[in-house]
């Protein structure tokens, strides 16, 4: 249980990727798309945190980096959801 | 009376990092830079965790261009005509499967490794190397079902 939590967004985005995948060229629609994307999204959000906080010296330069890419990927989600 | 107890540069240091691990933005705060890369010695667990990080970022990137590509091409199926057609859109869907597929089957890789199994060295790089025949394998699979 403890792992499902702390790899919850990964699971979410492996299973989804199956599903979205194999979709792709036989769906009309793509009713797994919006969970690949915001799942996808959170694990790119979630890398380039860890990224900037490895390679920024200036550690509060690297904090405002990361509010505004977390702005952006928020805005985006907003926008796949509505 | 009060007693100073003295501390030695190792206990301040410490005590210091436990107070700061109590709080998650001041661990942030923190964190060091890492070190610059060509001090190490090249190994297949670290080309593979590199690998782990770019597709990573690389998964966070596909994803922000398939939303925005519907704002360009907005019918769904004209995305499937357009991988279907032309041979750079072709390549760009493959490079993304394989962009993908690393990113599973890594993070397989790394909860296999958070249930404490394969973490010594012999047996984590050949998960490395697994993840990466599974890749390779999970990218021509899908690009054949999905192109040809």
């Amino acid at each position: 249980m403890a792992l499902f939590k702390k790899h919850f967004v990964n699971i979410l985005f492996i299973l989804s990727s199956f599903v979205f995948l194999l979709q792709i060229p036989v769906a009309d629609n793509l009713p797994m798309g919006k969970i690949w994307i915001i799942s996808g999204l959170l694990v790119g959000l979630h890398e380039l945190k860890d990224v900037i906080l490895d390679y920024v010296g200036n550690k509060k330069v690297a904090k405002k980096l990361n509010i505004f890419a977390m702005v952006i990927v928020i805005l985006i989600i907003v926008k796949v959801v509505l | 009376m009060t007693i100073k107890v003295k501390y030695t540069p190792a206990e301040q240091h410490n005590q210091q990092t436990k107070t700061d691990n109590q709080n998650p933005s001041k661990t942030d705060e923190n964190r060091p830079t890492s070190p610059h890369i060509q001090i190490y010695k090249w190994e297949w667990t670290m080309a593979y965790s590199i690998l782990h990080r770019i597709s990573a970022i690389g998964v966070g990137v596909i994803a922000l261009i398939f939303t925005l590509s519907f704002y360009v091409v907005p019918e769904y199926f004209d995305v499937i005509h357009l991988i279907n057609e032309f041979l750079i859109f072709k390549l760009a869907y493959f490079i993304a499967l394989l962009v993908i597929g690393y990113y599973i089957f890594a993070t397989i890789k790394y909860m296999i490794w958070s249930r404490v199994k394969g973490l010594e060295l012999a047996p984590a790089q050949k998960l490395g190397h697994a993840s990466l025949i599974a890749t390779i394998i999970f990218a021509i699979g899908v690009f054949c079902y999905g192109v040809i």
